[in-house]
C-alpha cells in the first residue's frame, strides 16, 4: 500500500471519529425540548426494582430517532455513566455498572435520555425514569430450560445456566449430545448448585441426580406408578424427594382464543428415598379419587403442600367440559422424615370454592408466605392466559393477587435464597414465549416491578422464539457440563426399590393403570 | 504423447469449449426439466442474513461449508440465476482439475476423459433431489485443497498441509477425510524416497489429534457429526455408489493421470480420441439420467411449487394434464380446487387414487411439511398453525413454514407473534418483500379482513370451541360445520370425502342444505351423486329448493346409454367410459 494512501484512509478515520464526538456533543441542556413523558423502552426497565448484583440493564430506545444519549446517575454519589447510541440500543460497560450500582445500593439511579433526529436542532428530552437499587442480594446464577413453545414435537434442548451478575450463559445440559432426548424439569436443593437433578426422556433416559459434581443416573419409576416421575421437590434435608407420577394427555383448541389444554387422567404424588433408593407411595385414606400433583415442600420439611382435585375427567373419554370444571385446591401434609409417613391431608386454600384452580405452590424460605399460579381451571396454567400469581399468607390463609402480573401468563416462580426476590415466568411480551422475570418481595410483602432478565443484546426477546422454561436460582456456578450428562448417560440406570408395604401395590396398580390413548388426546413429547 | 503433434492433440481451446459446452448441458438441465430439484432444495431451508443464523454453523466442523451452501442453495428460488450457479459449481470441478493437470505434468494437461467422468459423476448425483449444494462444495474443497498443495513450493507443501489441516478439517468437515486418503495416495505414488512415509504419518497424526481435540474439547456434537458431516448419508443404493465412485475418481486421480500421460505409445489426447471418448461418457451420461429421472416427482414438485405460489389454476390444470400418481400430488390438487371453490365441481377431472386420503394426510414426520394446507383451507386455523410450527421445530425455517405461521397468527390476531416470523422471512433475499407486505397487516384488523386470502379465512374461522381431532382428521369437519354451518370449504371437504369413499347417500342427504348455505346451483360432482341415487333408488333427494342442471341430467343420459352399449365388450368397457367420462363422479364410483 502506498503512503498516500495510508494517510488517506488515516485522514478518513480521523474525520469519521471527529464527526461522531460532534455528533455525540450535538446534545446540551440549552438545545432541548422536553417531552413531557417517558421514553419508549425494550424492555420497559422504567421504575423497577433491581439487585446491588444484578448485569447490566441494557436496554433499546424505540423512539424512531437517528441520536441517543444517556446518563445514568446514581443518586446520592453524583457518580454518573454517559452513553451514546444511533440505533437506540443502550448498552451499559460492565465495569462502569458494576460502578454505579455499588454507589446506588438502596438508593436509586435516575436515567435521563435525549434523542435527536438527523437534522435536528433541538433534541428530544424524555422524563426521567429511575432504577431503585435494593440492598438485597439475588442468587448468582438462574437455570432454566431453553426450548421451543410447542405442541408436540422438539429438537434442540438445552438447560443452561446464566450468571444474573454478568452475560455470561453456559450449557449445562445440551441434548444435541444425547441423541435428542428430552429434558425437562430440573429441581435444586435448596438453591444448591452442587445438588441438583434433571429428568430425561427418552433412549438415554431417567433421572439424573448431581451431588458434589458427581451424576448419577436413576429410574424412579417402578410398577404401578402411573407415569414415570415428574414435578420433583427436594426435602430440604435432601435425603426425600417428592414427585408426581403423571398420566398426562394434551389435546388442541379449535378456536384463535385458545390452544392446547394439558390435563392428567391420573395423578398421584411418591416420594424417593434417596439413601434407600426406595420409592413410596404417597397414599390417601379418602376414598373420594383424586388428581394429585405439583408438591412442593414447606422449608422446615415438616409439610408436603401440594395441588388436588377430585377427579371429573374420564379416563376412557375426556371432555372439555370435564376438564373445565377440574379445579384444584392447594393441599398439605405433614411429614415425618423418621417414619417417612404422612399424615391426612388438609386443604389450605380451597380455589374450587372461587371456581379457580391452583398450580405450583413454592412456599417462601421464611415459611410466612406461599406463591401459587391460579388459573380459571385445570393442572397447567402455561396455556392459560388468565394464569396469574397470588401470593398467600400462610398465616392469614389470605390470598392476594400479585401486582407483577399481566394479561398473559404468569408462571413457574421460584425464590431465592434470602426470600428476597422471586423469579417468574411470564408471557407478556408476545403471548407465547416464557420470559424470565424478577421481582423484589420486602419484609412486608410489597412487590416492586418486575423486570425482564437483562441481556448483552436487549433486542434479544424482540426476535427470540424459544421460552425460558421452569427458571430456578441457583447459589453458585455450576461446576457439569453437557459432557458430564452425556458420559452419565453411559451408567446403566440404578433402579429404584418400592419402599411400600406388600399388600398396597395391586391396589395403587390398578388405580393407575396405563391409559391407552384417544382420538384428540396427545402425550407430552411422546 | 508428443506434444508437437499440434495438428492431432487437444488443446486449452478444446477443452475450455468442451466444458463451456457441459455448462450449458447443465444450465439447460437444471433451468428445465431438472428445476424441480433446485425448487424442492430451496424450500428445505431459509438463508437468513443475521449472526444468529450463522452461530450454529460456526460451531461445529463443516458448518461453515453447509453455510455457504444454504447461501447458494437460496438463488434456487429464482430459476435462472439458480441455474446458473448450480451450473458453475458442477463446471468448477473438471476446471481445477485442469489446472490439476497442469501442475502435475506442465506439458501435457488437456486429456479430456479424466475432466469428464468426475463432472458426469457430480451431474448425476446432483440429479437426486437430495444432493444438497454441500456435496458439491466438498467436493470442491478437496480439489481445491489439493491444487494449493501441489501449488506450493516442495520444500514447504506438505509442512503448510500438516499445519493448515485442522483449519481445513473445520471447514470443510468430513470431506477433510477424502483429501487424507488423496494425500497418501499422492505421497505413493507421486513422491519419492523415505520422507514420503513420514508425510503420511504426520498428516494421520495431526487429522487424529483434530478429531480428537474437536471433539473432546472444541465442539459439543454428537461423535457421528465430525466422522460423517457434511457428507450425504440417505439411503439410495444408486446414489451411495455414484458417490463413492467420484470420491474414488478425486482419490486417484492424481496417480490415474499421471500414470496415463505416461504410457507411451498411446495417444489418448488426440482430438479424435477424446472427442470420442467425450461422446461416449456422455450419452452414458445422458442414458443414466434419463433412468433417474422421475417425471412424477418432478410432476409433484412443480405442482407444490404452483400451490406455494399461490398459482391454483395452473396447479389444476397441470395434474389434469399430467396426472400425478403420487398422494402429495393429489392432495395438493384437491387443496387447490378447494382454494377456487371447484372441489365438488372438478375433483374428478384430475386422477383420485387415494380415496378420502388425498384430501387430509395424516399425521406425522412424513407429511409435516404438507399437512397445514388443508387445515388452512377449511379454516381450522389453529390446526393449520400447529402443523406448520411442528414443521419448523423438527426441520427449522422453512419459507413455507414461516409463511404459514405469519398468515395463521395474523388471522388469529397474534399480531406480536406474526411480526416475529415476518421479522425473520425480512432477513432473506427473497421472501422479505412478501413479508413486507403482510407486515402492513399487523394490528390491522380491518384490512386483514379485506386481503382476498386472510379476509376468507377469518370469515370462516370456528366460532364453537371444540378438541381438535388429529387422529381421525376427518371428524373435525361436522364439528367445524357445526360451529360455522356456511363454511362451504369444509363443507366441500366434507362432501369430497363422502364422494371419494362412495358414500352417496349421505352426500346426496346434504343438498337439502346448500341453499341455506348459499349454493346457487349444485356442485356438479354432488349432482352427478344425486342422479346415481335416484337411478339406484327412484328417489330424487331433497335438493332443498335447488335443481339439477340440465346439462347434468343429459350427460347422464349419454352415460347410461355408452355404458349399456359398451357392456357387451367387457374388456373395451372401462376404456370407453374413461374415455368418455373419465372425469365424472358415475366413473368414479363405477369402475374405482
Amino acid at each position: 500500500m502506498k503512503l498516500r494512501e495510508i494517510i488517506s484512509g488515516l485522514f478518513i478515520l480521523v474525520c469519521g471519529a471527529l464527526l461522531c464526538i460532534r455528533c455525540g456533543r450535538g446534545i446540551s441542556e440549552e438545545k432541548t425540548m422536553q417531552t413531557g413523558r417517558k421514553p419508549l423502552l425494550e424492555p420497559d426497565y422504567s421504575d423497577v426494582t433491581i439487585p446491588p448484583n444484578i448485569a447490566p440493564m441494557n436496554f433499546c430506545v424505540s423512539e424512531g430517532k437517528n441520536f441517543y444519549r444517556v446518563f445514568a446517575k446514581s443518586g446520592t454519589s453524583g457518580y454518573q455513566i454517559r452513553i451514546s447510541s444511533r440505533n437506540g440500543i443502550i448498552r451499559f460497560p460492565g465495569r462502569s455498572w458494576r460502578k454505579l450500582l455499588n454507589n446506588s445500593k438502596g438508593d436509586k439511579i435516575k436515567i435521563q435520555i435525549y434523542s435527536a433526529g438527523r437534522g435536528d436542532k433541538t433534541a428530544s428530552k424524555y422524563d426521567p425514569f429511575y432504577l431503585y437499587v435494593s440492598d438485597d442480594p439475588i442468587d448468582p446464577y438462574l437455570v432454566y430450560r431453553l426450548i421451543h413453545p410447542g405442541y408436540y414435537s422438539w429438537s434442540n434442548i438445552r438447560i443452561v445456566q446464566r450468571s444474573l451478575e454478568s452475560f455470561e450463559e453456559t450449557s449445562l445440559f445440551e441434548n444435541r449430545i444425547m441423541e435428542k432426548n428430552c429434558a425437562n424439569c430440573h429441581s435444586f436443593n435448596n438453591n444448591r448448585a452442587d445438588r441438583f437433578m434433571i429428568h430425561i426422556r427418552g433412549s438415554l433416559g431417567g433421572t439424573y441426580f448431581a451431588e458434589n459434581g458427581i451424576l448419577t443416573r436413576t429410574d424412579p419409576k417402578i410398577d404401578g406408578m402411573p407415569g414415570s416421575a415428574t414435578y420433583p421437590t427436594w426435602h430440604p434435608g435432601g435425603r426425600f424427594m417428592a414427585f408426581s407420577s403423571n398420566q398426562v394427555r394434551q389435546s388442541f383448541y379449535s378456536i384463535p382464543e385458545k390452544n392446547i389444554e394439558v390435563f392428567d387422567l391420573i395423578s398421584s404424588l411418591i416420594l424417593y428415598d434417596r439413601e434407600k433408593n426406595e420409592i413410596i407411595s404417597i397414599t390417601d385414606s379418602d376414598t373420594t379419587k383424586y388428581l394429585q400433583t405439583f408438591p412442593s415442600w414447606s422449608p422446615d420439611g415438616k409439610y408436603l403442600y401440594f395441588c388436588r382435585a377430585p377427579k371429573h375427567i374420564s379416563e376412557e373419554d375426556p371432555e372439555l367440559e370435564q376438564i373445565r370444571n377440574t379445579h384444584y385446591d392447594l393441599v398439605r401434609k405433614s411429614f415425618d422424615h423418621e417414619t417417612r409417613t404422612f399424615g391426612e391431608a388438609e386443604i389450605v386454600f380451597n380455589a374450587a370454592k372461587i371456581n379457580k384452580s391452583v398450580s405450583f405452590p413454592r412456599i417462601s424460605p421464611d415459611g410466612k408466605s406461599l406463591v401459587i399460579t391460579l388459573a380459571d381451571y385445570g393442572t397447567f396454567p402455561v396455556w392459560h392466559r388468565e394464569a396469574d400469581l397470588y401470593m398467600l399468607n400462610l398465616q392469614t390463609g389470605e390470598a392476594v393477587r400479585m401486582n407483577v402480573n399481566s394479561d398473559e401468563t404468569e408462571s413457574y416462580h421460584t425464590w431465592s435464597v434470602n426470600g428476597r426476590w422471586l423469579v417468574f415466568s411470564s408471557r407478556r411480551m408476545d403471548g407465547r414465549s416464557g420470559r424470565p422475570y424478577f421481582t423484589h418481595i420486602d419484609s412486608l410483602g410489597n412487590q416492586g416491578k418486575p423486570f425482564v432478565l437483562p441481556q448483552e443484546d436487549p433486542a434479544l426477546y424482540g426476535r427470540m422464539l424459544e421460552s425460558f422454561n421452569i427458571p430456578e436460582f441457583v447459589n453458585g456456578r455450576i461446576k457439569l457440563t453437557p459432557r458430564d450428562f452425556a458420559s452419565a448417560s453411559r451408567q446403566i440406570p440404578l433402579k429404584a426399590l418400592s419402599g411400600n408395604p406388600p399388600d398396597s401395590l395391586p391396589a395403587q396398580a390398578e388405580k393407575t393403570k396405563e391409559i391407552p390413548l384417544k382420538i384428540n388426546e396427545r402425550p407430552i413429547h411422546q | 504423447m508428443n506434444r508437437t503433434n499440434t495438428a492431432k492433440a487437444l488443446g486449452g481451446i478444446d477443452v475450455y469449449l468442451s466444458l463451456g459446452f457441459l455448462f450449458l448441458v447443465a444450465f439447460v438441465f437444471f433451468c428445465l426439466p431438472g428445476n424441480y430439484i433446485l425448487y424442492f432444495q430451496e424450500t428445505q431451508s431459509l438463508f437468513l442474513f443475521s449472526g444468529e443464523y450463522l452461530h450454529p454453523y460456526l460451531v461445529r466442523p463443516g458448518g461453515l461449508l453447509e453455510y455457504a451452501a444454504k447461501f447458494l442453495t437460496q438463488f434456487y428460488a429464482d430459476r435462472l440465476p439458480g441455474s446458473l450457479i448450480l451450473s458453475l459449481i458442477l463446471i468448477l470441478l473438471p476446471v481445477m482439475l485442469q489446472r490439476i493437470n497442469r501442475r502435475l505434468i506442465p506439458g501435457n494437461s488437456y486429456l479430456l476423459l479424466p475432466l469428464l467422468i468426475p463432472f458426469f459423476l457430480m451431474f448425476l448425483m446432483q440429479a437426486n433431489y437430495y444432493h444438497m449444494m454441500e456435496y458439491n462444495l466438498g467436493f470442491l474443497l478437496v480439489i481445491l485443497f489439493y491444487l494449493f498443495f501441489i501449488s506450493v513450493p516442495d520444500r514447504h507443501r506438505h509442512t503448510i498441509i500438516i499445519i493448515l489441516f485442522p483449519l481445513y478439517y473445520y471447514l470443510a468437515g468430513a470431506y477433510a477425510f477424502i483429501f487424507i486418503v488423496l494425500y497418501i495416495m499422492h505421497n505413493l505414488f507421486l513422491e519419492k524416497g523415505k520422507r514420503k512415509y513420514l508425510n503420511i504419518a504426520a498428516l494421520v497424526i495431526i487429522a487424529f489429534a483434530t478429531f480428537l481435540i474437536s471433539w473432546k474439547l472444541l465442539f459439543l456434537q454428537p461423535v457421528q457429526q465430525f466422522l460423517l458431516f457434511p457428507l450425504p448419508v440417505f439411503e439410495d443404493a444408486g446414489y451411495t455408489v455414484t458417490f463413492s465412485i467420484l470420491a474414488a475418481c478425486l482419490v486417484f486421480y492424481p496417480v490415474i493421470y499421471r500414470y496415463i500421460t505416461q504410457v507411451k505409445n498411446i495417444s489418448l489426447n488426440t482430438r479424435l480420441r477424446s472427442y470420442l471418448s467425450g461422446i461416449i461418457i456422455f450419452l452414458i451420461s445422458g442414458f443414466l439420467l434419463f433412468k433417474i429421472y422421475n417425471p412424477q416427482t418432478a410432476g409433484v414438485v412443480e405442482i407444490e411449487r404452483y400451490v406455494f405460489g399461490g398459482k391454483y389454476d395452473k396447479a389444476i390444470t397441470y395434474h389434469e394434464k399430467h396426472p400425478s400418481l403420487n398422494l402429495i400430488g393429489q392432495y395438493f390438487y384437491n387443496y387447490a380446487l378447494s382454494e377456487t371453490d371447484q372441489l365438488c365441481d372438478r375433483m374428478f377431472s384430475g386422477r383420485q387414487d387415494f380415496g378420502a386420503g388425498s384430501l387430509i394426510l395424516p399425521w406425522g414426520d412424513a407429511h409435516l411439511n404438507r399437512g397445514s394446507y388443508y387445515y388452512y383451507s377449511i379454516g381450522l386455523i389453529n390446526e393449520a398453525h400447529r402443523w406448520a410450527y411442528e414443521e419448523m421445530i423438527v426441520y427449522g425455517y422453512r419459507p413455507q413454514n414461516l409463511q404459514m405461521l405469519a398468515k395463521t397468527s395474523l388471522i388469529n390476531g397474534d399480531y406480536r407473534m406474526a411480526g416475529k416470523y415476518l421479522g425473520i422471512l425480512k432477513k432473506t433475499i427473497f421472501y422479505g418483500g412478501w413479508a413486507k407486505e403482510y407486515e402492513k397487516l399487523i394490528g390491522n384488523p380491518g384490512l386483514i379482513l379485506s386481503h382476498p386470502e386472510l379476509g376468507l379465512k377469518l370469515k370462516i374461522l370456528p366460532k364453537n370451541n371444540f378438541f381438535i381431532q388429529f387422529n381421525e382428521p376427518q371428524n373435525n369437519l361436522p364439528l367445524m360445520l357445526e360451529s360455522q354451518p356456511d363454511n362451504r370449504k369444509a363443507f366441500e371437504y366434507y362432501l369430497a370425502g363422502l364422494l371419494l369413499t362412495k358414500n352417496v347417500e349421505l352426500a346426496v342427504n346434504e343438498i337439502r342444505k346448500m341453499k341455506e348455505i348459499g349454493y346457487t346451483s349444485i356442485p356438479r360432482h354432488i349432482e352427478e351423486a344425486a342422479l346415481i341415487y335416484y337411478n339406484a333408488t327412484r328417489i330424487l333427494p331433497d335438493l332443498g329448493g335447488l335443481t339439477i342442471s340440465p346439462e347434468t341430467q343429459s350427460r347422464f343420459n349419454q352415460y347410461f346409454t355408452l355404458y349399456l352399449g359398451a357392456r357387451l365388450n367387457p374388456s373395451k368397457l372401462q376404456e370407453t367410459m374413461q374415455k368418455n367420462f373419465g372425469n365424472t363422479f358415475w366413473y368414479f364410483f363405477h369402475f374405482k
